[in-house]
């Protein structure tokens, strides 16, 4: 950056300012604030990180249907032997079979 | 509880794009409180562009493992074209190729310090004040297109980096600011010149 006189030979390689303090080389100074970046970058990173883990799942049976939320549900077995789980809604007022899951279906999306 | 393992790479190009943000914000700062000679005191100016350089090297760097952390990213899948070419990108477009041509502008704005003996220091000079476009140009990516644009946090972050820009750049606009300097203090940066000259 600031050319030295050549004749002095101690401050050829050092760069110096006028007031006589050593001026800190550039590659030092890049060096310390990219390591600075990344430690900072540490920090929204692990909050991203802790946010998602943290996450809770939404389970279908929790994404509530519109008839069906004051309804009992019983899970009966047919003839040819598979589960069905039939919900006798109280606000339509019968009884609707539809094959799913006895577990809750996680559903994963993209947090954030 | 989700395994959030698959999406380190969509974090950590937030995280180094949020990094980036702020350090191109201070960057700006600095230089533009630099040409507006709003740093008066013996030997702040050399010390003050020593690291607005560094500043803007290091955020060269930190745009750079922003878009290079998404090729990574299995959900998004942006390709080298993605994440280079402005617009090309299927998710959000418009936001995103706004920060790829910010991206671009700030590595040619940036970079251009080291060919201003080829292009001239007057053509450097008048290339350099658009680096205030560059931190427009991000902050609209930021806002459109980035995912956390809403949180109260990143609000508060773009108001603390944007209030000193706005009035270092006003002050800086405001007429005979930029040339008011001490007799003693204009003496005393002769030798300087050449470099301190040269931000605009």
């Amino acid at each position: 950056m600031t050319e030295q006189p050549a004749s002095n030979p101690q401050t050829r390689s050092t760069p110096v300012a006028r007031t006589g303090r050593r001026r800190p080389s550039l590659y030092r100074t890049v060096l310390s604030l990219g390591i600075a970046a990344i430690v900072a970058a540490w920090l929204p990173f692990s909050m991203f990180y802790i946010t998602a883990v943290n996450k809770q799942a939404t389970p279908v049976s929790a994404i509530s249907a519109p008839h069906s939320t004051t309804g009992t549900t019983r899970v009966v077995t047919t003839a040819s032997g598979a589960t069905q789980v039939v919900s006798a809604s109280a606000s339509t007022g019968g009884a609707s079979t539809g094959a799913r899951a006895a577990t809750p279906i996680p559903v994963s999306t993209r947090t954030s | 509880m989700v395994d959030p393992t698959h999406q380190v790479f969509w974090f950590a190009s937030r995280a180094f794009g949020i990094v980036a943000m702020i350090l191109l914000g201070v960057s700006v700062a600095v230089g533009l409180a630099m040409s507006g000679r709003l740093a008066h005191r013996p030997g702040l100016p050399a010390k003050l562009k020593h690291f607005h350089e560094s500043a803007t090297l290091v955020t060269l760097g930190l745009i750079v493992a922003h878009g290079g952390l998404l090729l990574f990213d299995s959900y998004l899948r942006p390709g080298l074209a993605g994440i280079t070419l402005p617009f090309a990108l299927s998710y959000r477009p418009l936001f995103t190729g706004i920060g790829i041509i910010a991206g671009w502008l700030a590595a040619i704005l940036g970079l251009s310090f080291y060919a201003r003996k080829r292009i001239g220091v007057k053509t450097w000079r008048f290339m350099h004040r658009f680096t205030i476009v560059v931190y427009l140009l991000a902050l609209v990516h930021v806002v459109g297109s980035g995912t956390d644009a809403r949180s109260p946090w990143m609000g508060a972050l773009l108001t603390g980096l944007t209030a000193p820009i706005v009035f270092a750049f006003t002050y800086r606009m405001l007429p005979g600011s930029s040339r008011r300097r001490p007799a003693a203090a204009r003496g005393a940066t002769v030798e300087r010149a050449p470099a301190i000259a040269g931000i605009a």
